[in-house]
């Protein structure tokens, strides 16, 4: 046998193995290392201030490395007072956006001070759409919320490039479960967000409740499998969808498929104490979507 | 001598050549991938729909070095919350898929806190089920456990200390409960058991 023929073999063997592998996604590409997340619990801005910084701090001193997502969940979107919104904390405190901003900017300087060089952080303002309703909000206040959400992600940024914070971004996110209020106002958070336009809107709820095949149906109080694929992929909003069972990929499937082309995942959310580990999330997400599934993953309670 | 390097030199030869027909195949099929609507982010990796792109540009980092000056560093202290149950319009922050929640009880010292949500699993409503959050506020850290109750349905926390007094003994406390199904007893935050 010819010296080229035995090389074009070896390379054609070569070839073959590494298109086998790239035939395989879901196992050429491994599910990124969880990073933390954080309930945020102040009954004082002065505590709340201090918390973020902290947590800002901690997720610096451990972050593995790439551009990744800090979310602090400030809780349940809130009028604050006529004209004012903001959120009603876990600790049942309720703080207008002005000062979660300065929360926010307490996180970004605990985030500066804690960097040990590695990798970049987009530090998110977290929210989520429970007892909106029973609260008296309205339509009009929710999507004011979600439009003035965004503009605090702005103002943040601003501070952050101000200050020279060049390895931090800003977001926001919310965590829209259909379980937690009607999809009407609901859906209103996103699309006030997404008519600001600045922030990225990362949704890491749930898609309770909806079907794990085909391409449409309904799901837990009311929602539709459109009502959650618009919630978390209309305007600014993309899906970091939490991952908790097996069942959970198969539901956030059948969200895509609604959607139609172009819908990509941007990684998703997990937990501790839950059927699947974050990573096995994050994989079994994947699996179902293969290519469609970026390097995110965050964890509250890691 | 000379036929040994001719070997080792076709096989490197050879992994070359396969190394760039898989490259080949690879840049191919994300060309295919990213050929639909939308562009593409090298900062992502990832190609976007058209109306996220300023969005997710916003998200990346500045292509210029962090500040050396150091942020102020925030003058006040985690708060101490004195323990009580939440009222039950407080926001929850777990997902119905995990838990549906009965009712919460909360507690601070300044230096950890510890939030207790009961209710049932999210995927079996007979099984009771606690979820515990803790937090050491002083170094920005976040823990979660979950307790489950086998058969006991849907629990309620029935009692569970009070007050400002104790804030710190509180968090390895004992928090009594009931379940829908009828059992009762009690959650030892101590060792997160329950019976």
């Amino acid at each position: 046998m010819s010296l080229t023929r035995r090389l074009l073999g070896r390379a054609a063997a070569v070839a073959a193995l590494g298109a086998t592998v790239l035939a395989l996604p879901a196992l050429a590409n491994a599910a990124p290392t969880p990073v933390k997340a954080f309930y945020m619990y102040g009954t004082t801005l002065s505590g709340l201030q201090t918390n973020a910084y902290n947590n800002g701090y901690y997720f610096a001193q451990h972050h593995p490395g790439g551009n990744r997502l800090l979310m602090l969940d400030f809780g349940g979107a809130r009028n604050y007072s006529p004209g004012v919104w903001g959120a009603q904390d876990f600790s049942n405190t309720i703080f207008s956006n002005s000062q979660i901003l300065s929360a926010l900017e307490s996180a970004a300087n605990g985030h500066h001070n804690g960097w040990t060089g590695t990798g970049s952080t987009i530090i998110a303002y977290g929210n989520n759409n429970s007892y909106m309703t029973s609260h008296g909000m309205s339509s009009s206040d929710a999507y004011n919320a979600g439009y003035y959400q965004s503009q605090r992600a702005q103002d943040l940024a601003s501070y952050q490039s101000s200050h020279g914070y060049n390895k931090q971004s800003a977001a926001i996110g919310s965590d829209e479960e259909p379980g937690f209020d009607a999809p009407g106002i609901s859906r209103q958070l996103i699309d006030g967000a997404s008519a600001q336009g600045y922030a990225l809107d990362y949704d890491y709820g749930s898609a309770d409740g909806c079907p794990s095949s085909g391409s449409g149906g309904s799901c837990n109080n009311g929602w539709t499998v459109a009502d959650v694929a618009h919630v978390s992929f209309y305007g600014s909003a993309v899906p970091l969808p939490e991952i908790y069972y097996t069942v959970n990929s198969d539901q956030w499937t059948v969200v895509r498929r609604n959607w139609g082309s172009g819908y990509l995942f941007w990684g998703s959310t997990g937990s501790t104490g839950v059927g699947l580990t974050p990573q096995q999330g994050w994989d079994a997400l994947n699996a179902r979507n293969s290519g469609l599934v970026l390097s995110e993953l965050i964890c509250f309670g890691c | 001598m000379r036929m040994k390097l001719s070997k080792y030199t076709s096989r490197r030869v050879a992994l070359l050549v396969g190394a760039f027909i898989v490259v080949g195949l690879g840049t191919g099929a994300a060309v295919a991938l990213s050929a639909g609507s939308g562009q593409y982010v090298p900062g992502l990796g990832a190609t976007v729909p058209a109306n996220k792109v300023t969005q997710v540009q916003h998200a990346l980092p500045k292509d210029a070095p962090e500040s050396s000056v150091p942020a102020p560093a925030p003058t006040g202290k985690p708060d101490r919350i004195p323990a009580a149950m939440l009222p039950s319009d407080t926001p929850i922050p777990l997902s119905p898929q995990l838990i549906h929640v009965t009712n919460a009880w909360l507690v601070s010292d300044g230096m950890t806190l510890v939030a207790v949500y009961a209710g049932s699993a999210g995927n079996d409503a007979t099984e009771g089920r606690f979820v515990i959050v803790r937090q050491n506020l002083e170094v920005g850290k976040q823990t979660q456990d979950v307790v489950n109750v086998a058969g006991a349905g849907a629990l309620s926390i029935t009692d569970a200390p009070r007050g400002a007094a104790v804030e710190a003994s509180a968090q390895r406390g004992r928090l009594g409960f009931r379940g829908a199904a009828g059992a009762s007893g009690s959650l030892d935050l101590a060792t997160d058991a329950a019976g």
